[in-house]
Order: C-alpha cells, then structure tokens, then sequence
C-alpha cells in the first residue's frame, strides 16, 4: 500500500525481468519441510501493521500478529525480514523469503502475478482534505484535484480512477504534509492507516471527508507457483478466524474487528 | 518542536549511531577499499596498450556510470538469485559498492596517472626502471597527489549512498531512521538527526581531506 | 667511476658507441633517413642542427627512448638490431639493457619532485640496480659534491634554481655507473645566468674522460669540449668531423647557413 519514485519502480522491473527469466518454482521452497520456519518478507515502518515498538525495538503490529498466529496454527516458526515496499515483492520473488506480511491489498493486476491467500483485513479507502475545507465530500468529489498518492500503491489507482492528478509521495505522513501545505488538494488511504497517524500524532490539520464506496481486501502474498503454501495459509487463517483468534487480534489494534466478514 | 519530540530526538541518538557504526561506517571503508584497489587496476587496464585488457575496462566503466546505483544494488541482490546466486545482503550492498566506486575512481585514477609529465616516466626509464616500478616508485606518488580531491568527492559520496543499502535489507542508519519514525510518524525530525550525522562524518572526512592535501602538496612549488 | 678512464671500449679498437642506419618515421614524417653515430670511448660528440633535423630522436635513440624502425644501436658489449627480433617480455628485457649503458640528461630536468635530491640520486642504483643503501649514499654524496651541490642533499626538487636541479639530473644520471652519457639540450630551457654551471660541470665530466653524446645549441662549449661535431638538417647527417673544422669552417653551405644564422639571427 506504499511508494517510491520512478527509478525504483524501473528498476523493479528490470530485476522482475531477471528474476522471471530465471529458475521457475524454486522460489518456492516455502511449502516444504514443516521443520522449516516460515519466512514474510514484511516493511518494519508501517504503523500499526508492521513497526518497531518505540519502547522495546521489537517487530510487532497486526499484520505480525496474525502472521504469528498462522504459523502457529501450521505448527511452524515465523520469521521476518524488513524490506522497504518497493523491493518486498522482488526480494520474495528473488527467494529471500516465503511471503509478504504487509497489508498487501488484493487488486487484480497483483492476482495476476502472485497468489494471494484469503483476506485478514477489510477496510475501506478514506478521502483525506484539510480541515475545513468542505468542498470535498464524496470520492467523485476529487476529479480534477490533485491528490498525493504513494506511486506503487492501489489508491493511486484509486484516485486516478476518480479523475485526480496523483503527485507521488513517499508515505502518508508525507502527504499529509504536503495537504497542510496546499500544494495538493486531497489524499486518500486505508481508513486503518490514517486513524492511526491521527490518533499517534493527534494532528488537527486534516480531517477525513468522505469515504471511497469500494471495500479493500488485505491478504498474504505468495510467489504464483506457490498454490500450496498459499492454501496451507489460507486455511489456517480460516481456523484462525472460526476460532475467533482474527477477532481478537484486530481487537487489540483497532477496538474493533476489521479482520474480514465472520466465518461461516 | 514539543517536548516529546525532543524526547523522540534524544532516544533516537543511540540506535542512529549504531545504525551508523554497524552500517553506514564498515559499508563505506570496505567498499571504498575494495573500490579503490579494482579501480587501479581497472585504470592500469585502461591504459595498456592490449587491446582486449583495455576494452573490458572500458566497457566495464561504461555500464556503471550508465546504470543507477539503485540498479545494481537491485541486480545484484535481486536479479542474481535467479542465476542460482544468491548472496547475503552486506556483502551484495558491498560488492554493489565496490563495483561502483571502482567504475567512477577509476577514471579519476586515470586522468590522474596522465596528468603526470611524460619525462617523469622517461627520467625513470633511463635509470632502469621497468614499468611496474615506474608505476610505483615515480608515477603513482605523484598522481596521487592529483587524485586526492576527486577521490575525496567520491569517498564522501559513498557515506550518502549507503543509504541505499536499505532497499536491499542491510540496516543502516536511514533505516534506522525510518524504523524509529513510523510508530510514531515523525518522519523529517528522523530524517533530520539522521542528515546531522551524517553531515558529521563528511565534516571529518573533508577534514581528513584537506590535511592530506597539504602533506602531499609539500613538494611543489607555491 | 666507471667510464671516466674511457676503458669501457671493448678490446682495442672498437668504439664505444656505434650506430648504423637509424631510421624512423612519425606517421607519414621520416625523421631519420639513416644516421650512423660512432663515439669512442673517452670522446665528446656533438649533434647540432635546426629543429626537426632528427637530432633529439637520435639522442632518444641511442638509449631507446624513440624506438628506430630500422637500424641498430650499441654501447659497450650489449647490442640491439630494430626491429627487434624478440617478442614482448624479451624485447624489452633487450631494451633495458640497453638502456643500462647510459645515462640521460634531459631538456626539463625531470628530478622526481616527492624526492628529496639524494633520494633522486640513489633512486637508480638502490631500487633498480639493488646496490646495498649505505655505499650508495657515499657515493651519492660524493657526486653530489662533484657538481657542487652536497649541502643541498636534503632540500626538495622544488627548492632549487634551474642550473641546480640540471646539476642534480646530471649527478643521477652518474650515479647509475653509465658507460656513456647523453645530454638532450641540458641548457636550453636555462636563464642565461644560470647555464655556466651546468655548462661547467659537463666541462670537468669531458675531461674526466667520459663519453659524452650532446645535443645543443651552445657553439663555443661545441668549440671547446667536443672532439667530433655532426651536423643533422632534415634527417640526414650533413656533415661530421672535429669540432674545428665543422664549427669554423664548415664545407657543405646548409651548415654555413645554420651557424650563419645562430650567431647573426637577423
């Protein structure tokens, strides 16, 4: 759900070029042995998903929770390592680890590359304008604004299909910046994501306006010929989520279960 | 800035030096080490009169200074795993580094063994010298001399792009940096404590610098 | 000092120095159209000539600074023919052999600037030759002292006047036990004041008894030093033989006409 600027995105292709040219299916040494630990690839500076507990140090947040919690359920250790967003889906594809634990959301273009496995997050997208500024109050409001979007991520997408000028950003935080400022006129995010930024930094400059009429889905991204791996995770989420441990979980970060409709 | 912004700064000091010293520092002496070693010999290539020796350094220099840093960094640590080469991520960001400093210095080294007269070399050849020894007793102590300053500019450079490192997973101190501000969003104060230090370590290398500049500078005229 | 009794001439009467048929060619400029020098040993040969008359590239050639596309030069025992018959490590193995025979003097000095003058001096014999440090420096010093310069041993290059830092080339160039010396112009890029010395220094060398080859413009040190003068004009030689003869009263016109516009350029 982040960003980066053109040279990286080139550079990621490039390095997908490479990596697609080379040896099919032994990226998926995830499935193997259950001895083996399981390894997410996973961004470490992404509140409160994946982050580094200011106290402690430690890697913690929801999507490691849950990442935890599946390995446990498999009956396999759980490792990480923290990448910038970017280079998260070139390092799995490079084999550097099994899976992305990231909030990576599900989106068509990303389907056609990866496996995902079934969802542990729902949200909903949110229209972000300065305070008080009450021209913007539906998604189809934004046509013809601009909007500052993390390039590689789907609300660029987002804003772009709604008829907004994107201007690329590093990360919320800076976006959020740049709408006090005035150089841009909106941003949109996870309703997630800028609840947090408003609740950690108690910034009053902005407000949510709107939200967009599309839910998002978040699951656990897989190299494409990893079917196995990904169903094996998928089904431990769904005993996860029967059990009522997803709830809990989501309970503990947000005061409320975003993590997907009940199962049923 | 809030006192618990101030708070923020000062917790941060200690983990962004670490950051440094554990990554930013050893990336940059060893890289700029191993650089400068391949970067002689790619000049020295470049330089001989054998045609294939001086075309492979040429079109070695070619693609780094053609390709982006971040580029190599990716192909290295990236791309190679699928040639079944995979490598851990210091010593890819390492190997990238050199690469890469060997490709810009060794032009500097280049210019620089030029700049000395032809008569030094012919002085040294009609005392006996061969042209290794020439290289090392007569030529090389005086390019040196005219290398310092560009090669400086390339070392000082290396500090800022460590900072690269961090896309290919080592933690250095941007990383460090970007770690300790997202919890609690204050990015630019991050990245600025970040920016003093290393500004810090420029400030020392330039001084390191100029006092070379100075011995070596002893010997010629004013 | 090895070459000062003129005893480096192998067996009775062979020359010290001889040269056949230097030729060589700049791209499409010939510069040497076959020159032959002969020295013996013990003698002072002067090359003069207009510029581009080839008499520098024939200085460089004897110690294969210029390397000849055809002919062959040799000093003492060691003899190279060119084009060289060996190839690559060989070749130059040959050349710095060669090389080995003489010592240069060059136009610009070129002392080696991060040395100090005594660490110029020994540079040869120490690194190359791998003589032990200690009798070098003696030997070092007492060059040093034969031009006239021993109480500048530890200044720098730098630090010193023209005529100074020729003297010091000269001293170097001894200092590797040279069978012969070469001097490409040594006084040419000298302030007026400053080319006695030098000048001077050549003088006590000639008299020593070394072999000298000098290229230069400085008639009256031709007149008085050198035992054979040649005149090179478009790279051939024009006309040799003792300095008097050639200097005072030249045969060929091209050399009238040269020393005619030395001594009276307008």
């Amino acid at each position: 759900m982040r960003r980066r600027t053109l040279g990286t995105l080139s550079a990621l292709a490039l390095t997908g070029l490479l990596a697609a040219c080379g040896g099919e299916g032994d990226t998926g040494a995830g499935s193997g042995g259950a001895e083996e630990p399981l390894t997410f690839g996973t961004e470490g500076t992404y509140a409160p998903f994946s982050y580094h507990d200011e106290q402690t140090d430690e890697l913690v947040g929801y999507d490691i929770d849950v990442a935890e919690a599946v390995g446990e359920e498999l009956g396999r250790e759980v490792e990480f390592s923290e990448n910038t967003w970017d280079a998260l889906m070139a390092g799995m594809e490079a084999g550097r680890y099994d899976g992305v634990a990231n909030q990576v959301s599900i989106t068509p273009e990303r389907e056609a590359e990866y496996a995902f496995s079934t969802p542990y997050t729902v949200s909903t997208g949110v229209v972000v304008t300065r305070a008080g500024d009450t021209s913007i109050t539906s998604l189809a409001d934004v046509a013809g604004k601009t909007s500052a979007q993390s390039a590689t991520s789907n609300w660029a997408q987002t804003a772009t299909d709604a008829g907004a000028q994107v201007e690329a950003v590093e990360g919320f935080a800076q976006a959020a910046t740049l709408l006090k400022q005035g150089r841009v006129d909106v941003t949109i995010n996870d309703n997630l994501a800028v609840l947090e930024y408003l609740k950690t930094t108690g910034d009053t400059g902005i407000e949510i306006a709107a939200e967009t009429p599309d839910t998002t889905q978040q699951a656990f991204v897989f190299p494409k010929e990893d079917t196995e791996l990904a169903q094996q995770v998928s089904d431990a989420l769904e005993s996860l989520r029967a059990d009522g441990t997803l709830a809990e979980i989501s309970q503990k970060w947000f005061g409320e279960d975003v993590s997907g409709p009940a199962a049923g | 800035m809030d006192a618990g912004t101030w708070q923020l700064v000062l917790d941060s000091l200690g983990p962004l030096l670490s950051g440094l010293v554990l990554g930013t520092i050893p990336l940059t002496v060893i890289s700029f080490t191993l650089g400068l070693v391949l970067a002689l010999v790619v000049a020295l290539m470049r330089l001989s009169g054998v045609r294939v020796l001086s075309g492979l350094a040429r079109a070695y220099v070619s693609v780094i200074r053609g390709t982006p840093l971040l580029l190599q960094l990716f192909i290295i640590y990236y791309g190679l795993p699928s040639l079944e080469v995979t490598i851990p991520a210091f010593p890819a960001a390492v190997i990238a580094f050199t690469l890469n400093v060997g490709g810009y210095a060794s032009e500097v080294i280049r210019s620089a063994i030029l700049a000395v007269p032809r008569g030094q070399t012919e002085a040294a050849l009609t005392i006996g010298m061969d042209y290794p020894t020439t290289m090392r007793r007569i030529v090389l102590p005086q390019a040196s001399r005219v290398a310092v300053p560009p090669l400086s500019n390339t070392l000082i450079s290396l500090v800022k792009d460590t900072s690269l490192a961090s896309t290919i997973q080592v933690t250095e101190l941007l990383r460090r940096a970007q770690e300790i501000a997202a919890p609690t969003f204050e990015f630019f104060v991050l990245y600025g404590v970040a920016a003093v230090y290393y500004w810090v370590v420029c400030l020392v290398l330039s001084f390191a610098q100029s006092r070379v500049e100075t011995r070596l500078n002893r010997y010629v005229v004013r | 000092m090895r070459g000062a009794t003129g005893a480096g001439a192998a067996g009775g009467g062979a020359p010290l120095l001889e040269a056949r048929g230097l030729r060589k060619a700049f791209g499409d400029h010939e510069v040497l159209r076959g020159i032959d020098v002969t020295a013996p040993a013990g003698t002072v040969t002067v090359l003069i000539g207009p510029s581009g008359s080839g008499k520098t590239t024939v200085l460089r050639s004897l110690n294969a600074l210029e390397l000849p596309d055809a002919g062959s030069v040799r000093i003492g025992e060691v003899e190279v023919a060119f084009p060289q018959p060996e190839r690559g490590g060989a070749a130059k193995r040959a050349v710095r052999r060669l090389r080995a025979q003489s010592g240069m003097v060059f136009q610009s000095h070129n002392l080696f600037p991060h040395l100090s003058v005594l660490a110029n001096v020994v540079e040869g014999p120490v690194v190359v030759q791998r003589r032990p440090r200690e009798e070098v420096r003696a030997e070092a010093v007492a060059l040093l002292e034969r031009v006239g310069l021993a109480d500048k041993a530890e200044q720098f290059p730098f630090q010193l006047s023209g005529g100074q830092q020729q003297r010091v080339g000269i001293a170097r160039a001894l200092a590797i036990r040279p069978e012969l010396m070469l001097f490409d112009e040594p006084t040419s890029a000298l302030d007026p004041e400053l080319v006695g010395e030098v000048l001077a220094v050549m003088r006590d060398l000639a008299a020593e008894g070394w072999t000298m080859v000098v290229v230069t413009h400085e008639m009256r040190f031709a007149r008085q030093v050198a035992d054979e003068v040649l005149f090179l004009d478009g790279g051939v030689v024009v006309e040799r033989g003792p300095a008097e003869a050639v200097l005072a009263d030249p045969r060929e016109e091209r050399t009238q006409r040269f020393l005619r516009r030395l001594t009276d350029p307008l």
